[in-house]
């Protein structure tokens, strides 16, 4: 019995010693990294702003999670000559609460700031770092970022929520471009590419108004686009669905408006020898949303041909406006002709590919738009004759 | 009575096999393989290398089997006295576990700094490392069946996630990051199955499982489609990394796999960070394969030894310990990469192809008395 006795403390000895080494590992592994959530400071938003003296400012809005609807937000500005990561550490002088960045929901960054230096400068840091998700998004603001990341939207929001939410927008008006994501642009900065980033005017509260272009080589700003360019754009992306088309009777000179409900665009190219050339084909159905022109049949075959007919033109005359704009004027290929060359024409593409701007303003491009009129609305006549 | 005291009175059933195989091979390589990938070729013939490397597998799969079922009942470390002799068995078997213990502390040492770098940040190596070792050292001391009940339990879940991830990012493919296919050649797809050995490796557990299998006639179908399904998701993951994030963004992220499940978008706010999702599934991926590799590792000792106790249980994870916190940085764990692929298809495709060979020409297989 005692040397049973003996036997099993003895043979437990060393279980015993095991399981507390295991309860140990297993229970103290979590206490380095345990934070507490009311000692958080989640930040939602960032502005990035230049001074007068060149130097960095760098805004944090720092979300307060509170009842009241009164402060919902603080925003805390700091500076450093160039390093964001720098400044970002400048707001532990300030802030007592350590700060959360796995929720920042936007970056906005001043047309000033971008001019100065290069965009994956500035946000390398949001990049580098696994804890800022991909998703967030990016705009240049026209003007102080700091302040337009402190004009409270028309709901009464957190600015940073207010401005994701708007940026979403593009799927109403094609006058507003595609929003732009961190992981996205990083992907063009890798490839080199040119593209386009949300624009904010912040004059009276926050709105759109156009693009900003930054080119694949410098990584800074290179030209506004306004917003006839930006539509132009959005249809060879085939970003459209959901926007509208305005376009005139040629007879009566009077408007019709059509709703897009489905649009898709591609890019064909054509190798002659040395002699590139494009085609871009629209492809479109849409919806009759308003109409002025007087005593119409719409069921009838010849309404449908003239009001599709003026559909296209007016697509096909949008598309070569902003192709001229971007071919002469900013020779920056935002659309992604290059890729399609490069794809479609490797060989080719390994010869132009150094200066790609160059050839790219001297291709031709054809425009051909298809529009299938699918819906007329409630109406099937106007107005008595 | 069974010469390997481990693991002798254990049978597992064919799928209990499968899924075996395809868990000891689908888990560490994914995070990194489109970048290293993305690097060799510089163009987007990614999958091209990965199906070719593929294929290799199942052939080494083949030899296994071929190989284990001239000696019914016996596993690799059984078999290699008998047809090599006593010595350089020997040797091989030593080979065999110094491969197995170097898979196993790389992929744990993998995993550690995937989670310091993702989630634990303040928390030292070797306290990530700790307990996860010492869990794979418990499940192992339950035995063969306990860690084929797990992997049973867990693959179904990794699967599903791992093809959620997959489908949640078709929003963002792009046909066009993939081609133009053979631009350059063949010479790209030869660079990059430079890097892809590591990533292949795994289909050195049917040598193990063959002859524990209830059924070992059907250890070729477990084996091949085993393999097959898990590079089946290696080939899928790869392509669609690229065509989402194309060549160049790929070949500059350090995980690119972590930046692929970041960019989903999932409606509503539920699943904002939806990477959290997929730490936890590799977690539990990479716990299935070292625990396999252990328990490879622990069956070679017990059946060098003749014993099997606790101290063959454990003692190991202090050897591997040591060697995962070894490499400083990510160029030495890079490097060490590279030693364990290359050392490994020597250890797990070219010795056991020598061994059928010599088997097949002297006609040496399993006589009924034990004797040659």
């Amino acid at each position: 019995m005692l040397s049973y006795i003996f036997l099993f403390r003895r043979t437990l000895w060393a279980q015993k010693c095991f399981a507390a080494w295991i309860a140990c590992a297993a229970l103290l592994t979590g206490c380095w990294d345990s934070r507490e959530i009311d000692n958080l400071s989640i930040i939602q938003g960032v502005a990035i702003d230049t001074d007068q003296q060149d130097m960095l400012e760098l805004t944090y809005q720092h979300l307060i999670a509170q009842k009241s609807r009164k402060n919902m937000y603080s925003n805390v500005t700091t500076f450093d000559k160039d390093s964001i990561q720098s400044a970002s550490r400048e707001q532990a002088k300030q802030v007592s609460r350590a700060p959360l960045y796995s929720f920042i929901r936007l970056i906005l960054i001043s047309d000033q700031a971008i001019q100065k230096t290069r965009i994956d400068q500035l946000l390398d840091t949001f990049t580098r770092s696994y804890k800022p998700s991909r998703k967030s998004l990016v705009m240049i603001v026209k003007g102080n970022a700091k302040e337009a990341l402190n004009k409270i939207g028309k709901h009464k929001e957190i600015p940073s929520i207010d401005l994701e939410a708007l940026a979403k927008n593009s799927d109403f008006n094609s006058k507003i471009p595609y929003r732009i994501t961190l992981g996205e642009m990083s992907t063009h900065i890798s490839q080199g590419a040119d593209f386009l980033i949300q624009c904010l005017e912040s004059n009276d509260g926050n709105h759109f108004s156009g693009a900003a272009l930054v080119s694949g080589k410098t990584k800074k700003f290179a030209y506004w686009l306004d917003e006839e360019n930006v539509i132009g754009i959005n249809w060879m992306l085939g970003k459209t669905k959901g926007s509208i088309i305005k376009a005139e009777d040629p007879k009566t000179k009077q408007h019709m408006v059509f709703e897009v409900e489905d649009a898709h665009s591609k890019l064909i190219p054509h190798l002659n020898g040395q002699d590139l050339s494009f085609t871009v084909r629209i492809k479109a159905d849409i919806k009759l949303n308003e109409n002025s022109v007087n005593s119409e049949d719409f069921l009838k075959e010849s309404f449908i041909r003239t009001a599709k007919e003026a559909a296209q033109d007016e697509i096909k005359q949008t598309i070569s406006k902003s192709l001229n704009s971007l071919q002469k004027e900013m020779r920056a290929d935002v659309v992604g002709f290059g890729t399609k060359v490069k794809v479609n024409y490797p060989a080719y593409w390994d010869r132009v590919k150094e200066n790609w701007q160059d050839t790219f303003s001297q291709i031709p491009i054809d425009v051909q738009a298809e529009v299938q009129i699918e819906r007329t609305g409630a109406y099937t006549k106007g107005e008595g004759e | 009575m069974s010469n390997i005291p481990s693991m002798k009175q254990e049978k597992i059933s064919t799928i209990q096999a499968l899924l075996t195989v395809t868990s000891t091979v689908y888990a560490v390589g994914i995070v990194s393989l489109p970048r290293t990938i993305a690097e060799k070729t510089q163009t987007p013939d990614v999958w091209q290398g990965l199906l070719l490397a593929s294929l290799l597998g199942v052939g080494v799969v083949f030899i296994h089997v071929k190989l284990c079922r001239r000696f019914p009942g016996k596993t690799f470390y059984e078999l290699n006295p008998v047809i090599a002799g006593k010595f350089i068995g020997l040797l091989i078997n030593i080979a065999f576990i110094a491969h197995c213990t170097m898979v196993c502390s790389f992929v744990c040492r993998m995993m550690a700094e995937f989670l310091k770098g993702l989630a634990l940040e303040r928390t030292p190596i070797s306290m990530i490392l700790l307990p996860f070792l010492l869990l794979i050292g418990y499940l192992t001391w339950g035995g063969l069946h306990a860690m084929v009940r797990l992997i049973e339990l867990f693959f179904p879940l990794t699967f599903i996630v791992f093809l959620l991830l997959v489908v949640l990012n078709v929003n963002h493919f792009n046909l066009d990051n993939l081609r133009p296919v053979f631009h350059k050649g063949w010479r790209p797809i030869f660079e990059s199955l430079k890097v892809i050995p590591f990533s292949t490796m795994g289909f050195e557990s049917i040598l193990i499982l063959t002859n524990v299998m209830t059924h070992p006639q059907k250890a070729w179908k477990a084996g091949s489609i085993g393999y097959s399904i898990a590079m089946g998701l290696y080939i899928l993951m790869v392509t669609m990394v690229v065509g989402c994030m194309s060549v160049e963004e790929v070949s500059r992220l350090q995980w690119p796999v972590v930046s692929f499940a970041q960019q989903i978008e999932f409606p509503g706010a539920f699943l904002e960070r939806f990477e959290i999702l997929f730490i936890i599934l590799w977690t539990i991926k990479i716990f299935m394969t070292a625990s396999n590799y252990y328990f490879y590792i622990v069956t070679g000792i017990s059946q060098l030894t003749q014993k099997w106790n606790g101290y063959i249980c454990y003692l190991p994870l202090i050897i591997l310990f040591c060697l995962s916190m070894y490499p400083q940085n990510f160029v030495e764990i890079g490097n060490f990469d590279k030693i364990i692929g290359y050392f490994g298809i020597a250890v797990c495709a070219v010795v056991p192809l020598v061994l059928l060979v010599i088997s097949m020409v002297f006609h040496r297989t399993e006589n009924p008395d034990g004797k040659q």
